[in-house]
C-alpha cells in the first residue's frame, strides 16, 4: 500500500525533460508563468547591474582613463567580475528578446488566439500554436545569443 | 503627479527603443564588426573615448531609456509586494531620486570626459 502510494508520487515528479522542456513543469498556470518569472528575476538583475555599469563606464570623467584601463583589466580572461558580467549580459539578453514577445503579444495581440468555449481537458489558447511555438525560438535565441557572447567575453 | 497608465506607456516604448539601442551597444562590442581582435581591444581608451565623442547623445538617450525602463520596473514590483499610502510615497520619492542621480553621473561621463592621454 505505502509502496503503491509511494510509487504514485514519483510519477507525479516532472521528468528530466522538465529541465529542458518549460511546457512540462508543474507550476501553475504553466509555461507563461516560468517565462513571467524569468522576466522578472532578470529584469531585476538587469537593473542592479545597470547602476554598476553606469558608475563604471563614468570611471573616465570621473577618475581619469588609468582607473578606466585597470578597470577593463578585470574583465581580461575568467575573473569573478567578468563572470559577474556574463551572468547580467544572460539576464539582459533574455529580459530583452522576451520583451519582444511580451510587445508582440500585448500590442499586437499576436497568437494569442481567439476566446472559445472551455472543453476538458482545458488548455489556454496562448498556450497553444503561434505562442507556444513564440517561447520555444525566445528560449532557444537566449541560449545561443549567451553561448555567442560567452565566447566573444572568453575567447577572443 | 504622473497617472500610471502613462508610466506603463512610456515603459514600453522605452522597452522598445531599448530593444534597438541595447543591440546596437552591444554590437559595439563584436571585435569582427570593428576590425579588431578581441573583446578587451574594443574596451581601449582611444576606441572608447571615439565611441563617445562620436555617439554621445545616442549613448545619453540609451542611458535614460534604460534606467527609466529598469527604475519603473523596480518600482511597479516594489508597489506590488506592499500596500500602504506611506509606502507608495516612500517608493515613488525613491524611485525619482535615484533616476535623478544615476541621469546626472551618466550625463557627467558622458560630457566630462577628457581625451586620453
Amino acid at each position: 500500500m505505502a509502496r503503491e502510494r509511494y510509487t504514485r508520487l514519483l510519477d507525479l515528479r516532472p521528468r528530466w525533460r522538465a529541465f529542458i522542456n518549460p511546457w512540462l513543469l508543474r507550476l501553475p498556470n504553466n509555461p507563461e508563468r516560468l517565462a513571467f518569472i524569468l522576466h522578472r528575476t532578470t529584469g531585476v538583475i538587469a537593473s542592479l547591474f545597470l547602476f554598476f555599469h553606469i558608475i563604471s563606464t563614468s570611471t573616465p570623467a570621473r577618475a581619469g582613463w588609468e582607473a578606466w584601463r585597470e578597470e577593463v583589466l578585470n574583465l581580461q580572461g575568467l575573473t569573478p567580475i567578468s563572470l559577474l558580467f556574463y551572468i547580467a549580459m544572460g539576464a539582459i539578453l533574455f529580459h530583452g528578446i522576451n520583451g519582444v514577445r511580451l510587445i508582440l503579444a500585448e500590442a499586437l495581440a499576436l497568437g494569442i488566439g481567439k476566446p472559445e468555449k472551455p472543453k476538458p481537458p482545458y488548455i489556454a489558447p496562448l498556450l497553444r500554436g503561434f505562442q507556444r511555438r513564440l517561447l520555444y525560438a525566445t528560449f532557444a535565441l537566449w541560449i545561443i545569443l549567451w553561448a555567442l557572447l560567452g565566447y566573444i567575453m572568453f575567447f577572443t | 503627479m504622473v497617472r500610471a497608465s502613462v508610466l506603463q506607456l512610456l515603459q514600453y516604448v522605452t522597452g522598445a527603443l531599448m530593444v534597438f539601442l541595447v543591440s546596437w551597444h552591444l554590437a559595439m562590442r563584436i571585435p569582427w564588426l570593428r576590425g579588431m581582435e578581441s573583446f578587451i581591444e574594443t574596451l581601449d581608451a582611444t576606441v572608447v573615448y571615439g565611441e563617445i565623442t562620436g555617439f554621445g547623445l545616442l549613448i545619453l538617450i540609451l542611458a535614460y531609456a534604460t534606467l527609466f525602463h529598469g527604475i519603473n520596473g523596480l518600482r511597479v514590483i516594489l508597489l506590488e509586494l506592499r500596500h500602504g499610502e506611506y509606502w507608495d510615497r516612500l517608493v515613488n520619492v525613491l524611485a525619482l531620486i535615484v533616476f535623478i542621480f544615476f541621469a546626472a553621473l551618466a550625463t557627467y561621463g558622458i560630457v566630462g570626459v577628457e581625451p586620453p592621454a
